[in-house]
């Protein structure tokens, strides 16, 4: 299967490597597998999970929360060590600014930390426990503006206010001593994207990051995103598990069931022509307004049982007992990723015949 | 005072089942205790509604616009500052406690966050029993069997009763809330962003469920959620709030199709997937502290059609068409 044809079609057992990526595209993740072993059992949160980001483009991962969005930023950033969790299997190849293709799993420590927050940084999920109290914030941004462009406290503070100035925040020559407390949640997250800009990332991986948010502060922050990334020329994992978030911010869409992507394409393809069930029962489950159209009122259609545990998801296809279109050959074996398009894949062994 | 006078629904009967005219509610109101008292935080002020029996009323409104507030004060969980309030024609305002506590039956509450509102170390059975005898004076199987009537209701079986909330996912725990919330038969219920915390697929399913149980008992809904889209599919009408104010209220479909206020005009095209070409009405800036709100109109600060009439007095709250109300003076702006 030529790799540059179908980009991200799986190819079990294939060893990867630079000839893999092709040019325009910053992150490459195969057949990834993150594991946690508890007192329960081993929970495989991440579980075969293949995607691609290109070159200043945003890649949104959607899916039901316990899915395994967050596990998979996690790993790419290497900072699973906290959990603890181990990476069992695949491989995460990153094309850094010089133009040179990084195994990620196969650095150092030492190396990674050179590349977190200059090559590829991460806003996370909840900005009050990612943000160190006792610190101002104006300190927190210019810290990776210190170690990793190695300029004078003098010259990261005034980098920092700066920062602090693209981000929308009124008054940054004030609100850079500010404290963590001192800000509402809509100025936290933007200090947290300050502090991820700060070394001008070539990838940017943002976890839910507008989740606890206003609609019109989320508003304001993906205008934020969007504005930054493209003078930045930065590309973006965008995290979400709100469907209409992704039409307005996705270039690509990934939508991950049960730790696996079971869809990637276009974010027009996947949304318009979904090619796996599950992905069409997110967008019948979602409101989408005119609810009250001619008079009588739609009800809203849902999903059948609910997410596997990690612990021990069902045998064939993850999504088969809750899928209206599942027959004995989906319980029998597991789907892998198929191309639809060069652009499109899906892990449905039935796309072909079945009409969503 | 015109407002007031109508502000209730179009189907609007002779006693409506909640009634409340001029509900203000300022936190840290202390009468001139003491002399350096802050300032009080006004979370509701002045608002007028009435709720049918069998009607969902949506609330809508930023964070700290005032939702919750609302909601507690309609069922008289916090007193208000000023402002009547009435449940099917009695004065609530007024009640003594003893009496509130064997009225309380008729009201009940659900919240965002089904696990912080069972308590752990209770069984769902007990759980459920507790109201059932606290307020029908049902006792041993009569209670366990009214119970497991519940559960099944809610879509849940009978046993689920032996087990403990921690067995439970975020919307079965919710549909737990929601079968607790029943076992008064109440009336009325304020539900509190009830979807807010789970899961689109989650969140189908318990809205259509309190769907379904609104109708089948003919209960009223105040339904709290800051996500338009929701509020949407489940209310009658709906009320946007902002600072503690009224800034509209229609009827869902009306509102939807012609939203006449700026500020609700901002928060739907703010929500994501709403807005589709053309340029976006995005506000600037946040929510004001409600401790000191803008003078006159309290979203003049941002709002982008604000004129120097808008700083001097507080719009009143005008029927622009029958059952569609507003609070802006500009009647020559078009969305
Ligand atoms: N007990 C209290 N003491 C002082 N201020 C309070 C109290 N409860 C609420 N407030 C303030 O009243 C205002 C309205 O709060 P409320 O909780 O009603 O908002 P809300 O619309 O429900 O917001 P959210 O969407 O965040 O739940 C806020 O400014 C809040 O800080
Ligand atoms: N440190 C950990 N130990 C054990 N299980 C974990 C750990 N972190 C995450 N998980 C499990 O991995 C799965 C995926 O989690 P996560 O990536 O956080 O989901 P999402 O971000 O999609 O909501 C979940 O079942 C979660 O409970
Ligand atoms: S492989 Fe079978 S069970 Fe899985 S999504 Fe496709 S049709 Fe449904
Ligand atoms: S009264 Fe003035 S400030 Fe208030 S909403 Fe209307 S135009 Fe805007
Ligand atoms: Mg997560
Ligand atoms: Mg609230």
């Amino acid at each position: 299967m030529p790799s540059a044809a179908m980009p991200f079609a799986d190819s079990p057992g294939a060893a990867r490597g630079e000839d893999d990526v092709p040019a325009g595209t910053v992150l490459d993740i195969a057949d990834l597998k993150t594991y946690f072993d508890t007192d329960a059992g081993i929970v495989r949160a991440v579980n075969g999970v293949t995607l691609r980001v290109a070159d200043g483009q945003t890649l949104a991962i959607v899916g039901e929360s316990g899915s395994g969005k967050s596990v998979t930023g996690l790993t790419v950033m290497r900072l699973l060590a906290r959990t603890p969790g181990r990476v069992a299997g695949g491989s995460i190849l990153f094309r850094g600014r010089n133009g040179l293709v990084i195994d990620l799993l196969a650095l150092s420590e030492a190396e990674m930390a050179k590349l977190r927050g200059r090559e590829i940084a991460m806003i996370f999920q909840d900005p009050m426990s990612s943000l160190n109290p006792v610190f101002p914030v104006g300190e927190q941004i210019a810290e990776p503006i210190r170690i990793h462009k190695g300029a004078s406290r003098h010259e990261a503070r005034a980098q920092a206010i700066e920062l602090l100035r693209q981000v929308g925040i009124n008054d940054p020559d004030t609100r850079v001593d500010a404290y963590p407390h001192q800000l509402s949640g809509g100025m936290r997250q933007r200090v947290m994207i300050a502090i991820a800009l700060a070394c001008d990332p070539r990838l940017l991986i943002a976890d839910e990051p507008t989740t606890a948010l206003d609609v019109t502060i989320q508003a304001q922050i993906i205008t934020l995103l969007r504005r930054l990334q493209r003078e930045r020329n930065m590309a973006m994992i965008f995290v979400t598990h709100d469907l209409k978030l992704v039409e307005e911010i996705a270039d690509q869409v990934a939508v991950m069931y049960a730790s696996q992507i079971v869809e990637q394409g276009t974010t027009a393809d996947v949304l318009e022509h979904p090619r796996h069930p599950y992905t069409r029962a997110l967008l019948d489950c979602t409101p989408h307004g005119g609810a009250h159209a001619g008079g009588t009122r739609r009800r809203l259609q849902s999903i059948p049982g609910g997410l596997p545990s990690p612990l021990a998801p069902p045998a064939g296809c993850r999504f088969h007992p809750r899928c209206g279109f599942a027959t004995a050959a989906c319980m029998a074996a597991e789907p892998v990723l198929e191309p639809v398009t060069a652009q499109h894949v899906t892990r449905c062994r039935r796309w072909r015949e079945i009409t969503l | 005072m015109s407002a007031h006078a109508n502000a209730a629904g179009p189907q609007a009967s002779a006693v409506p089942l909640v009634r409340a005219r001029g509900l203000s509610k300022a936190f840290g109101a202390s009468g001139g205790l003491f002399a350096k008292a802050p300032k009080p935080v006004r979370a509701v002020d002045d608002v007028s509604l009435d709720i049918e029996q069998g009607e969902v009323l949506g609330v809508v409104g930023e964070s700290g616009s005032g939702k919750s507030t609302l909601g507690r004060l309609l069922l008289r969980l916090i007193e208000p500052t000023a402002g009547t309030l009435e449940f099917a024609g009695e004065n609530l305002s007024a009640m003594p406690d003893g009496a509130l506590r064997h009225f309380r039956r008729n009201m009940q509450m659900i919240f965002q966050d089904p696990f912080a509102s069972l308590n752990p170390r209770m069984t769902i059975g007990d759980a459920l029993v507790e109201p059932l005898r606290l307020h029908r004076g049902l006792h041993g199987t009569a209670a366990r069997d009214a119970a497991a009537a519940l559960l099944t209701q809610v879509g849940l079986t009978a046993e689920h009763l032996h087990r403990y909330p921690r067995a439970f996912s975020g919307g079965q725990r919710q549909r737990i809330a929601i079968a607790r919330a029943l076992a008064s038969q109440p009336k009325f219920i304020v539900a509190d962003e009830p979807v807010s915390a789970l899961d689109v697929s989650v969140q189908a399913d318990v809205i259509n469920l309190l769907q379904d149980l609104q109708q089948s008992f003919g209960l009223s809904l105040l339904f709290i959620s800051h996500d338009l889209s929701v509020v949407e599919v489940i209310a009658d009408r709906v009320l946007v709030l902002y600072l503690g104010r009224v800034m509209e209220m229609a009827p869902t479909a009306t509102l939807y199709a012609h939203p006449a206020h700026p500020y609700t005009v901002a928060l739907m095209q703010a929500a994501p997937g709403r807005h589709r070409g053309g340029t976006r009405l995005e506000l600037a800036g946040e929510i004001p502290s409600p401790s000191n709100p803008p003078s006159g109109c309290v979203f003049r600060t941002r709002c982008p059609f604000a004129i120097g009439a808008c700083a001097e007095t507080r719009p009143a709250l005008r029927e622009k068409a029958p059952g569609h109300f507003k609070a802006c003076i500009r009647d020559d702006l078009a969305f």
